[in-house]
């Protein structure tokens, strides 16, 4: 079950939709990882702030409420404790290219998501 | 003479002789004369007729030549008129101007000389002549006047009427121009309103596909681990997951016209090889597909064009599908790649039910359907070849259809090779004269 033989890696998943946040939880697990989850970004920087870990990834939605992927990035750059965890963009939108204020991020994968593709780009950054 | 008409002249003497002889000097006048033999006479006619000239004896039993003066003159008709006295006696100072003060008088003495008379009387007769044809003239000028200022009255009435008609027609030009402007608000935000709609209703079906599609995945990665699927089972997670793609492309077409709508579809320029895209491209169709033969005609080699990859595969995906979807009874399929100077063709060929003439000119208008879709109970919505069109314009190329009902479709794309600058570099041809070659065909 735990592919990597690394089950203490952690991965934090943000999105605001409960059925997504459910799938991807099960699919990471699936591939060995533990997994924090938040439902928006605020909730995010709380979860990372209290961790006494930090995930080796976070897999970002970008439209949620009370605090959007975007905030959360900024917020998540100015803590110089979780500035460096890389960030993969989880959007329904077609690209981060045609954004009105893009973000540098590690990643960007399109929804509706290839899960072995989510999985490979995963294994990277946390392998 | 300024008229032909006859005045009337009154001759007043108490002796019938001088009369005559009157009578017989002013004849050559060829007026009207009046014989009145007494002032009371003279009084009786004047009542009954119009008299111009009176010639009247100073010296009459009963009414003497002044006292009538006096009575006619008291008549408002005659207060004017020409009084010429005949007079036997000496007129003295006093009489002239108790003459000339009962108006326009004169004096013939005796003996009347003929000549005299008649120059006297003609001058008279020629002054009533004047002031008659004054006083018509004048009536005529005052009628003339009056015409004149009812037609101004009547003009300024128009005027009035024409102003209010002016000023109502412009409150309700402007209420128009009102009515119209909230009308385009309005209809610019219902058009926002539906823009957002198919936006929003886009990512909103985006979200459980995105949660369907990944239970399905998870699902086939657990099952392969186990290899505990059987191969029914496994095809059926494979439909699943076909037809869950289908619908993800339905979704990505129905958001890429909100954004041709908008103006806001955007091309990601890269390097591709044609001739892989399209290889793989029919492949995936082709798994999809039971009945049709599909045909790749190309030379085996990479033929790389300057373009966006995944917009250009949906381009072939697009044109692929409908060729797979409107050819229901089978037939082949052939899709065919010619490089050309710095342009390239890509033609997609079927035997299916083609395109009635009379919907080929609207054939790549949004959610137009040709005629005949119907008869072969065919679904789709219209909007695949609005976005082909649109995104091989995006690509400075056009796109072309030829068809013959029953028979089966061409439609042919040309590419420049190159990114172009405009939409149209001139590596293909013109767009305009190609579409009616096809709507000829």
């Amino acid at each position: 079950m735990h592919p990597h033989g690394q089950p203490s890696h952690g991965v934090l998943v943000v999105d605001d939709d409960h059925a997504i946040r459910e799938m991807l939880m099960e699919a990471l697990e699936d591939a060995g990882y533990r997994v924090m989850s938040a439902e928006n970004g605020d909730q995010a920087l709380t979860r990372l702030r209290q961790a006494p870990t930090l995930p080796c990834v976070i897999l970002l939605d970008l439209m949620m409420p009370v605090m959007t992927g975007w905030e959360f990035h900024v917020e998540q750059q100015a803590d110089a404790r979780l500035a460096a965890i890389p960030v993969i963009v989880l959007s329904a939108r077609p690209s981060m290219q045609h954004e009105a204020f893009t973000i540098t991020v590690d990643e960007f994968i399109q929804k509706p998501v290839d899960i072995a593709r989510l999985l490979t780009i995963v294994d990277r950054y946390c392998a | 003479m300024s008229t032909s008409e006859q005045i009337n002249i009154l001759m007043v003497d108490d002796q019938p002789a001088k009369l005559l002889s009157y009578e017989t000097i002013l004849s050559d006048l060829g007026e009207n004369l009046i014989r009145a033999n007494s002032g009371r006479e003279a009084l009786d006619q004047l009542l009954k007729t119009d008299i111009a000239v009176i010639l009247m004896d100073v010296s009459m039993p009963e009414i003497d030549g002044f006292e009538l003066a006096e009575l006619i003159r008291q008549h408002p008709r005659y207060q004017k008129t020409a009084i010429i006295f005949v007079s036997a006696v000496h007129l003295t100072d006093f009489d002239q101007l108790k003459g000339y003060a009962a108006g326009a008088v004169d004096y013939v003495s005796v003996p009347v000389i003929p000549e005299i008379l008649r120059a006297k009387v003609s001058v008279f007769a020629e002054l009533y002549r004047k002031t008659q044809q004054l006083e018509r003239l004048n009536r005529e000028l005052e009628q003339r006047v009056e015409e004149r200022t009812a037609e101004l009255n009547q003009r300024a009435d128009e005027l009035q009427r024409l102003n209010v008609e002016l000023a109502r027609s412009n409150q309700e030009r402007q209420a128009l121009l009102e009515r119209e402007r909230a009308a385009r608000a309005e209809a610019e935000v219902a058009v926002q309103l539906r823009e957002q709609f198919l936006a929003i209703a886009s990512h909103e079906l985006k979200t459980p596909l995105t949660a369907l599609i990944g239970y399905a995945q998870i699902f086939q990665m657990r099952a392969q681990r186990a290899r505990d699927l059987s191969e029914r089972d496994a095809q059926s997670l494979e439909r699943i997951l076909a037809q869950a793609d289908r619908l993800h492309r339905m979704i990505n077409a129905l958001l890429d016209v909100s954004r041709i709508e908008q103006g806001r579809l955007r091309l990601e320029h890269g390097m591709l090889d044609l001739t892989a895209l399209a290889r793989r491209t029919v492949a995936e169709i082709q798994a999809m597909s039971s009945q049709q033969r599909f045909d790749v005609q190309s030379l085996d080699v990479p033929l790389w064009i300057a373009g966006d990859a995944l917009r250009l595969e949906q381009v072939l995906y697009n044109l692929l599908g409908n060729a797979m979807k409107y050819s229901p009874r089978g037939g082949a399929i052939t899709l065919s790649i010619t490089a050309q100077d710095n342009t390239v063709r890509v033609a997609v060929r079927d035997e299916g039910i083609g395109i009635p003439a009379r919907d080929l000119p609207h054939l790549f208008e949004r959610f137009y359907r040709a005629s005949n879709v119907s008869a072969d109970n065919i679904s789709g919505v219209g909007i695949g070849l609005y976005v082909v069109q649109e995104i091989v314009r995006l690509h400075g190329g056009t796109v072309t259809v030829e068809s013959q009902e029953g028979r089966g479709s061409t439609f042919t794309i040309c590419l420049p090779r190159e990114r172009t600058l405009s939409n149209n570099g001139g590596a293909c041809p013109d767009y305009a004269a190609l579409s009616s070659q096809s709507v000829a065909q």
